[in-house]
């Protein structure tokens, strides 16, 4: 690891006025200080926001929820409001990496954390999103990689409170010592790595995540995430899914289908939702849109299996939001 | 002979069994031979939640081959076997040979798209 100052800041004031000349925001430090110790990243000055107050924390308000990005993840997944109102964020939150990870990383963290892919984890590929021409994955080892929507750049996305965030419509509140707040809805604040591979979001390099707002989910809203791995848990999702309902009965007046590890950025899948919505939720109708969430899906040499997968992944979780089975044994724990 | 660290030797030999059966992967970059799993976050091994209740039963016998009568065993029943018995359980379960290790989902995925292999076969 190389050698760094760090600012230790107690206000959001003071963090935003530190954010200057290559300074990185450390929170929770779980994916910042892997990188740093594999050698991928080597910022000469953090900035510890891990001990503002003001930062931490779930607020019920008549809108929805307001969640400062440095709450734990533990602590969002036990929330009572988000258990009873927010399940997909509750299931990811509570299924991402291991109970003592979850105790460390913030969900402003496991937002902001870095794409998965074992050669741009490694020192020793200089690869397209480190400003090379070449992307190591196509012609290498792509088991994990992605199957959808990569471009030049099949890593995928990790997050899992991503995955949920998408699926409830949340807002980012970003801001910055020079040009105050700005709001970015989630589905505009990840980078197509075609559009820019050396940009993983919008965030500029001084803005910090301040909040994250979701919006009140509309009566009759039922949801769950499911993420499935190799292992059954601290594991990496090879296929994970969050799934919302408006329901009414077990009619599906709208559906929202999201998938974390298809793609470098947590995607819906459209051809799913049309799938859902208007009817009645079935096994069948489960299925149907499953299959239909793999619609121009483009595996690499060896990762067909994920087509597989997504499909059972995206028909159980649907099933589980819709009560009608209850928690897959063959997903993570 | 201590029973229970008998019992404790070949548990821990099947939890490794299992781990190397189910998950553990030395990946290979095939264009420069260098690994790129090089830690415990994406070389897997098993954990508390892999690990099923092991029973352990000990039949005693004389091996005689050391000037102690003591012999090694956590090889023999534990990592040894694990391998072979889920392999086994695989093939009771479904009428498909996975020859194969780790047997990582996508393993056990192509082995049950494979056209169904007869008895005779095996």
């Amino acid at each position: 690891m190389n050698s760094f100052t760090l600012a230790d800041c107690t206000t959001v004031d003071a963090a935003l006025a530190q954010l200057k000349d290559g300074a990185v925001v450390k929170a929770g430090g779980v994916d910042l200080l892997d990188r740093m110790k594999n050698g991928t990243d080597t910022p000469a000055r953090l900035v510890n926001i891990r001990n503002i107050p003001s930062l931490r924390g779930i607020q019920v308000t008549p809108q929805g929820l307001t969640i400062g990005p440095l709450t734990t993840l533990t602590e969002v997944s036990e929330h009572p409001t988000v258990r009873s109102q927010y399940a997909v964020l509750s299931d990811a939150c509570g299924h991402a990496a291991t109970p003592h990870i979850r105790n460390m990383a913030t969900l402003g963290g496991n937002l902001l954390q870095r794409l998965q892919c074992w050669y741009f984890r490694s020192a020793d590929f200089e690869c397209l999103r480190k400003g090379k021409e070449i992307c190591f994955a196509f012609s290498g080892l792509n088991q994990y990689h992605a199957i959808m929507d990569y471009g030049g750049c099949p890593s995928v996305a990790p997050s899992s409170g991503a995955v949920a965030l998408l699926a409830l419509d949340g807002t980012l509140e970003l801001s910055s010592a020079a040009k105050g707040k700005r709001l970015v809805p989630i589905r505009e604040f990840y980078v197509q790595p075609d559009a820019n591979p050396q940009r993983y979001n919008v965030m500029a390099p001084e803005e910090l995540l301040t909040a994250i707002h979701i919006p009140k989910p509309a009566a009759g809203t039922r949801s769950a995430y499911q993420k499935y791995g190799e292992k059954e848990s601290n594991d990496w999702a090879i296929a994970d899914a969050g799934i919302v309902l408006e329901m009414d009965g077990n009619l599906c007046r709208r559906a929202v289908v999201t998938m974390g590890a298809a793609s470098p950025v947590v995607r819906r899948s459209k051809e799913a939702e049309a799938a859902l919505t208007g009817k009645t939720i079935t096994p069948e109708v489960a299925r149907a849109a499953g299959q239909a969430s793999m619609q121009g899906a483009m595996p690499l040499s060896m990762n067909a299996y994920k087509v597989q997968l997504f499909p059972v992944a995206i028909s159980r979780t649907v099933l589980l939001a819709a009560g009608q089975m209850g928690r897959d044994p063959g997903a993570a724990s | 002979m201590n029973p229970n660290q008998v019992i404790s030797q070949i548990c821990g030999g099947v939890i490794q069994g299992i781990s190397y059966t189910l998950f553990e992967h030395r990946h290979l970059d095939p264009n420069h031979g260098l690994m790129v799993n090089p830690d415990l976050d994406r070389y897997k091994i098993a954990g508390a939640y892999e690990v099923p209740e092991i029973e352990v039963q000990l039949t005693e016998s004389y091996i005689g081959q050391s000037s102690t009568d003591a012999s090694g065993i956590g090889e023999a029943a534990g990592i040894i076997s694990a391998g072979a018995a889920i392999g086994n359980a695989f093939y009771n379960a479904t009428g498909v040979r996975i020859r194969q290790l780790p047997m990582t989902p996508a393993v056990v995925l192509a082995a049950l798209n494979q056209p169904q292999q007869s008895m005779e076969a095996v």
